[in-house]
């Protein structure tokens, strides 16, 4: 199974048909979108950990019961989830912009590997978070008339780059029309 | 390109109101300081709330940006999050300008846009709250313009039902006898319960409880009956059944006849048409450009006695009789599969007999699946119990015991699953106790997933998740088929489209 981000069948021009985005090789996203993963796991993980250490500390101390290994793990899970999964996770990131479609891949153990026709689009998101702005990332959203899968997310493009993705799609959908 | 443009500035006037409900996450907090008597705190505290609602509200009106240019509508908005939305005028199904009381005072409008975008309990794809209305009718003058030929869709088909109806050729009608089979097949476990349910609560109404044992053992020994009675005790249980399940059956045929009664499904130029019920008749139509999918679905009793019921997916949704949304149009509740092939003709579709053709099937390690999940549980919580508590060890003997049941259910799953695609049309069955058969037109797919877990990846296989409009998400999956084969089926889906 190819489901990584070494190039399958490397192709230097532009990536055409469906097909061809099936076989391109995926590009990875801006590398700045993994401290933008960092920045939410931290603002989840960090009053968790807070939390969990006053818990054990406080409450568990008082009442003799053994105390201690709460707050290391809840720091422990803390100190994984902002140091070391964001990189993992943005290294499993990866997409295929084509002519005709674009396909977005990610997961580590559970992969999911997406492809949307541009004819298929009804609208297109550009958008920004509060951490992605930080970092200067933005993402890039397909909303299709399918019940399943209806929006497809490409995080961690440059802002220009999700711009020039959008015009290019849009640019497509109307001569699809024309 | 058109000039940015932002809301109308009296519109800031309608949001005010809105920050009401926001006050009420502060009442605990209020009546908190009320109680220790520091008003000075409380007048602070609603103070800051005002100014930062107030400033919150009006820059969030500022960075609302919208503007209408030869192809598209484009929105701009957001504070914390920013968002650019781009919706293509030939995407627009209808527009939509609503003016609630406020609105009409002001002269304001809100104008909303569909796009026919999917997705669970969204409203619409795009809002402006709001503009002068004269502005509204602008707009929507003007993307009927540009959007030719889209727009009317929208109103074409509610315009059709108001038509006299062209009599069109009957399908499908449901005569007196079917109906009542339909009924009987009708009996749900619901009702069952239901009816039960009442039982238990109309004994205790009349002082003594049916299924008590203690009541039954003081007769046994008050009058001496001794083994009579405890064999009568059992005799109560089955009568008290028979007539539950009785009651269950009755029910189930009133309630198919009050929804079904005159069941007449008929094929018209637009598409099909179906007109039902007894006290509440409906009449609904189905357009065939519309028609996203068909599924042919049975139970395991109905099935049996060879009859099925045919659903059609498409973008709107159904009312089951009960008041309850389906997400799916039932065009026929209790059919022979001959005359299921007679609908789907009708609406360019076909099915393929299960016992012929070359239906492929899933990989056998879709058996492990649920096994694998109890077991993993049951390892770890054999880890936690010997070392917390070793005298509960026998507590992970359920879980294996539950993992040997899904074994058999999984394998039971996995013999019936198959699907076929002959380059125009994906077929797939599913289900061991309710079965459905789904017929899917390629041209009807919109994005198409892959999934691989771990136990997928280590047999090399994946599924394939296709994203369809209307219908049930996640219904549209083909499990656990060798990836690259899988690939292949995705890339020709697609193409299809």
């Amino acid at each position: 199974m190819t489901d990584n981000l070494v190039a399958q069948d490397a192709q230097a021009g532009p990536i055409i048909g469906i097909a061809g985005v099936d076989v391109a090789a995926l590009q990875p996203v801006e590398p700045g979108y993994r401290r933008a993963i960092a920045i939410r796991n931290a603002m989840l993980l960090v009053p968790l950990a807070a939390v969990a250490s006053f818990v054990d500390v406080v409450i568990l101390r008082a009442n003799e019961l053994p105390w201690g290994g709460l707050m290391v793990a809840s720091i422990l899970l803390a100190a994984i989830g902002i140091f070391t999964l964001p990189s993992r996770a943005w290294h499993k990131i990866g997409y295929a912009f084509g002519d005709d479609a674009l396909r977005v891949a990610h997961g580590m153990w559970f992969r999911r590997d997406t492809i949307v026709p541009f004819v298929r689009v009804q609208h297109i998101d550009v958008g920004q978070g509060p951490a992605e702005r930080m970092c200067g990332v933005a993402h890039l959203v397909l909303h299709t008339a399918g019940t399943h899968n209806s929006i497809v997310t490409l995080p961690g493009l440059l802002p220009e780059r999700a711009a020039e993705m959008r015009d290019a799609i849009r640019a497509l959908i109307r001569s699809d029309f024309a | 390109m058109a000039a940015e443009r932002h809301l109308h500035p009296l519109s800031l006037l309608v949001a005010l109101p809105r920050l009401g409900p926001q006050l009420f996450g502060l009442i605990p907090v209020i009546a908190a300081i009320s109680i220790s008597g520091r008003w000075g705190v409380l007048a602070l505290m609603l103070a800051i709330f005002a100014v930062v609602s107030l400033v919150t509200t009006f820059l969030r009106w500022r960075r609302f940006v919208w503007m209408v240019d030869d192809d598209a509508i484009t929105i701009r908005q957001g504070l914390w999050s920013r968002s650019e939305r781009v919706l293509p005028i030939e995407r627009i199904q209808d527009v939509a300008i609503e003016q609630k009381l406020v609105h009409r005072l002001l002269g304001l409008a809100i104008v909303s846009f569909e796009s026919g975008a999917g997705g669970e309990g969204k409203r619409d794809d795009a809002r402006l709250d709001a503009i002068s209305l004269a502005d509204a009718r602008a707009l929507r003058e003007q993307l009927r313009h540009n959007a030719a030929g889209v727009v009317p869709t929208a109103t074409g088909d509610a315009a059709a039902v108001e038509e006299p109806a062209p009599p069109g050729h009957i399908l499908h009608h449901m005569g007196l006898r079917r109906l009542l089979v339909s009924g009987i097949f009708q009996f749900s476990l619901a009702v069952f319960g239901v009816v039960f349910g009442l039982l238990t609560q109309f004994d205790r109404f009349i002082s003594f409880d049916l299924f008590d044992f203690d009541f039954w053992q003081e007769i046994a020994t008050q009058f001496g009956l001794g083994e009579w009675v405890g064999a009568y005790r059992w005799l109560a249980f089955l009568g008290t059944s028979a007539v539950v399940l009785f009651i269950g059956a009755i029910a189930g045929i009133v309630r198919t006849i009050l929804r079904d009664w005159n069941f007449t499904l008929s094929s018209e130029p637009r598409g099909l048409r179906r007109t039902r019920g007894l006290t509440t008749r409906t009449d609904v139509l189905i357009p065939r450009a519309r028609v996203q999918a068909a599924i042919i679905s049975s139970g395991p009793v109905r099935r049996f006695f060879g009859y099925y019921a045919l659903y059609i997916q498409n973008l709107a949704r159904d009312d089951d009789g009960d008041g309850k949304q389906e997400r799916d149009h039932l065009v026929a509740p209790c059919v022979r599969l001959t005359e299921v092939d007679g609908i789907l003709a009708d609406i360019g579709l076909s099915r393929s007999d299960l016992r012929h053709g070359d239906w492929a099937r899933p990989h056998r390690a879709m058996i492990l699946r649920i096994p694998l999940v109890f077991v993993g549980i049951a390892v770890l919580q054999t880890i936690v119990m010997a070392i917390v508590a070793p005298q509960l060890l026998w507590v992970p003997g359920l879980l294996v015991a539950s993992a040997l049941f899904a074994l058999a259910t999984g394998w039971l799953d996995w013999r019936l699953r198959r699907w076929r695609f002959d380059g125009r049309t994906l077929e797939s069955v599913t289900g061991w106790l309710r079965s459905r058969h789904v017929v899917l037109p390629a041209r009807h797919v919109q994005s198409a997933d892959l999934y691989i877990s771990p136990l997928r990846r280590r047999f090399g296989l994946a599924d394939l998740l296709l994203g369809v409009p209307g219908g049930k998400a996640e219904r549209h999956r083909l499990s656990y088929i060798d990836a690259p084969q899988l690939r292949a089926l995705r890339i020709s889906l697609l193409q299809r489209g």
